[in-house]
């Protein structure tokens, strides 16, 4: 008999006991559907990450609180995922609502970042993929977590730890993923995981860091390959959210680097220098043929197929990149959160035409938090009081409300049945009035 | 010691004057090492298990020689599993395990001293596989069991992990015991009353067998090159070693009454 770890032969035995109670619901859970265009499986919306989605659930004119569910989080859960009926309210929090009726279990599985969903040929059911911390150090510059990735069922067949699929870097294999201020969340795109970020690395003379990218079946964890970022010194460039749009992956490094690279196999398809240096990950985002890259002082638009640049502007007021906010890109607009002015100004969003950086329209928004949201042609967005709504087009304000009494809110998310905004302590369900 | 002593010598001596035991564990081997490689490309998560993540001073009791991997799987991996991936698993890993265990029962059946039973060596085989996985599977559940007790520090780890080791040890001729016709209640019972005397001897072995196995087995993690080399390497080296150790021991501890006197 094998001898390998003593799971080797556990799995065996739950095989053969999963084969003899394979009527059970629990050991063979209904089959799930393929995230669809109107279901907000992950962090960003799709794999793209452009925040856009074609759903329509969510309100347009008179917004009202459905429901609101406690999330159990003792930090706000900043962006939810809204799949298959459930809205998983985002990070540290191990509860999930029922879209319909806004009830709540706490069956889900906790994750540092939003995990995202894959449906794979190898299992009935979803397969939730998200990044896990297990050691936290203090270091000169700060906290840094130190996990990894993990595949957990999606399922409520078993609780917590004892749902695990597979784990990205292998538990004590002398790697880990390393973070400090915003983990990159995983991108699922088909059977794929894109996973980003920081890795560490032991060594036989210590340990060493790469900034990167490692591309894993979704199913089974296998990794089909790597893409390491390293100064010319060796020290690690830490990269942003991939975005994955047609076959093609793009990183933006905090180097002032984008690359892009085939899904399929890594190989490089271009590389563009479009700064001198960043002190956080250029932000990129693949849409319709452009890859819209954002700094905090410059905005370029890319050729998708060569990485050519078409345009290049400067936002009046530095773009907002760190606290997990990002460029939200639909209908030919990139909406982006700027700083306030060294003026005095008050925060803004920004709308750029995508095909040419010319700017569309700029609206004072105090206060603003997370990362805008579109559907539907309407802009939807949080303030740390309130969340509110706009014209996509002109900027024009549509709604704001502020439910619960408001409190820190974050990114919301949309499907068909509503739009979803974490609290400090609740998620809220909104949907039209009247 | 001087039972540890003869043992080890009589080995030397069988391996020495009968190379050809090594080939049913040397073509296992490589079967085993590519169903590794099938099953880490496969469709079923897999984890690797070596010393990078054990480290060097690490031993895994077992009882039963066969083949030495170190790909397995988080347990609860397999729910949820499509029946296509679940059979992927199932020959794959169950695969090995089958291989590892034919393996053993016929260098068993091949050092056994005279035909101690009459029936055709396909149909003896066919009988002690099942039994020998089925064996083994047991041993394993009972040490994953107790694994909790050994895990604790101090007076109960100690206490925890002798007694586990002993009662595995007084189990080491089952094996060979099965393989010569015995019912498995009958070969443990065998088993139990010849290694009475001999359990700390026979516990040493399984420790320093199970130790050079997890050794072999991280060999070509530290080397970098695939993860089924371990496999190969392991099952090729500790399998023969291992199964002719217990044959050795069952003629010389089990005396004349290797073979069951019903059967024979």
């Amino acid at each position: 008999m094998t001898r390998g770890p003593p799971s080797t032969r556990r799995g065996l035995l739950l095989a053969g006991a999963t084969l003899a109670t394979a009527g059970c619901s629990a050991v063979r859970p209904a089959r799930d559907h393929p995230p669809e265009s109107t279901d907000w499986p992950q962090a960003g919306g799709n794999p793209a990450g452009d925040y856009h989605t074609t759903a329509g659930g969510a309100p347009t004119d008179e917004p009202q609180v459905e429901w609101q569910a406690d999330t159990g989080a003792a930090v706000p859960t900043g962006e939810p995922l809204a799949y298959d009926g459930t809205v998983y309210p985002g990070r540290r929090t191990d509860v999930r609502v029922d879209t319909e009726t806004g009830d709540r279990d706490r069956r889900g599985v906790s994750f540092v970042t939003t995990p995202g969903v894959a449906v794979t040929d190898s299992y009935r059911n979803a397969t939730l993929v998200g990044l896990r911390d297990t050691t936290v150090r203090e270091t000169f510059t700060g906290g840094e977590r130190v996990g990894s990735f993990v595949a957990a069922n999606a399922a409520s067949v078993a609780g917590g730890e004892t749902r695990r699929r597979w784990r990205y870097p292998a538990p004590a294999g002398g790697m880990a993923t390393r973070d400090r201020e915003s983990p990159v969340p995983p991108v699922v795109a088909g059977d794929r995981a894109v996973l980003g970020g920081q890795f560490l690395r032991r060594t036989a003379t210590g340990q060493t860091a790469f900034g990167g990218v490692v591309v894993a079946d979704a199913g089974s964890g296998q990794v089909a390959w790597r893409h390491t970022r390293r100064t010319d010194d060796g020290g690690p460039v830490p990269v942003g959210r991939p975005s994955v749009v047609d076959g093609r992956v793009y990183l933006g490094t905090v180097r002032g680097a984008v690359v892009g690279l085939r899904l399929g196999d890594g190989t490089t398809v271009w590389e563009q220098s479009v700064t001198d240096g960043e002190t956080t990950p250029l932000q990129v985002v693949g849409h319709d043929g452009v890859v819209c890259v954002v700094g905090r002082e410059t905005v370029v638009g890319l050729a998708a197929a060569d990485g050519t640049e078409l345009w290049r502007t400067t936002p009046p007021a530095p773009v907002e990149l760190t606290d997990r906010r990002a460029t939200t890109v639909a209908s030919g607009t990139a909406v982006l959160p700027l700083e306030a002015g060294t003026d005095g100004g008050s925060q803004s969003l920004l709308a750029l035409g995508v095909d040419t950086g010319e700017r569309v329209w700029r609206v004072d928004v105090p206060q603003a938090a997370g990362t805008p949201v579109v559907a539907d042609g309407v802009v939807y967005y949080s303030e740390s009081d309130a969340v509110a709504a706009r014209n996509a087009d002109d900027g024009r304000l549509r709604w704001r409300t502020a439910p619960g009494g408001g409190s820190a809110f974050g990114t919301p998310a949309v499907d068909e049945t509503g739009l979803y905004v974490a609290g400090t302590a609740n998620v809220y369900a909104l949907q039209e009035g009247g | 010691m001087s039972v540890l002593r003869q043992l080890a010598t009589d080995t030397r001596d069988l391996l020495r004057a009968r190379p050809r035991l090594f080939a049913p564990f040397l073509f296992v081997a490589v079967v085993a090492a590519g169903l590794d490689a099938v099953r880490l490309a496969g469709p079923v998560p897999a984890t690797v298990t070596t010393a990078a993540q054990r480290g060097l001073v690490y031993t895994q009791l077992q009882v039963v020689p066969g083949v030495t991997s170190p790909v397995g799987l988080w347990p609860w991996a397999v729910l949820g599993l499509q029946p296509l991936s679940l059979a992927h698993l199932l020959v794959t890993a169950g695969g090995t395990g089958v291989a590892g265990a034919t393996a053993t029962a016929l260098v068993l059946a091949r050092t056994e001293g005279r035909p101690v039973v009459s029936t055709p060596l396909r149909r003896r085989l066919l009988r002690a596989v099942p039994v020998i996985v089925g064996f083994d599977l047991l041993v394993w559940v009972g040490v994953g069991l107790a694994t909790p007790l050994v895990r604790n520090r101090g007076v109960v780890a100690v206490l925890g992990g002798g007694v586990v080791l002993l009662l595995v040890a007084r189990a080491f001729l089952t094996p060979a015991g099965v393989v010569a016709g015995r019912s498995l209640p009958a070969a443990l019972r065998w088993s139990w009353r010849w290694t009475a005397g001999h359990g700390w001897q026979l516990g040493l072995i399984l420790l320093v067998v199970g130790g050079a196995t997890h050794l072999l087995v991280s060999v070509p993690t530290v080397l970098s090159v695939p993860t089924p080399a371990g496999t190969l390497l392991a099952t090729a080296v500790v399998g023969p070693v291992h199964t002719a150790v217990l044959a050795v021991a069952a003629d010389r501890i089990g005396g004349e009454e290797r073979r069951d006197p019903v059967t024979a």
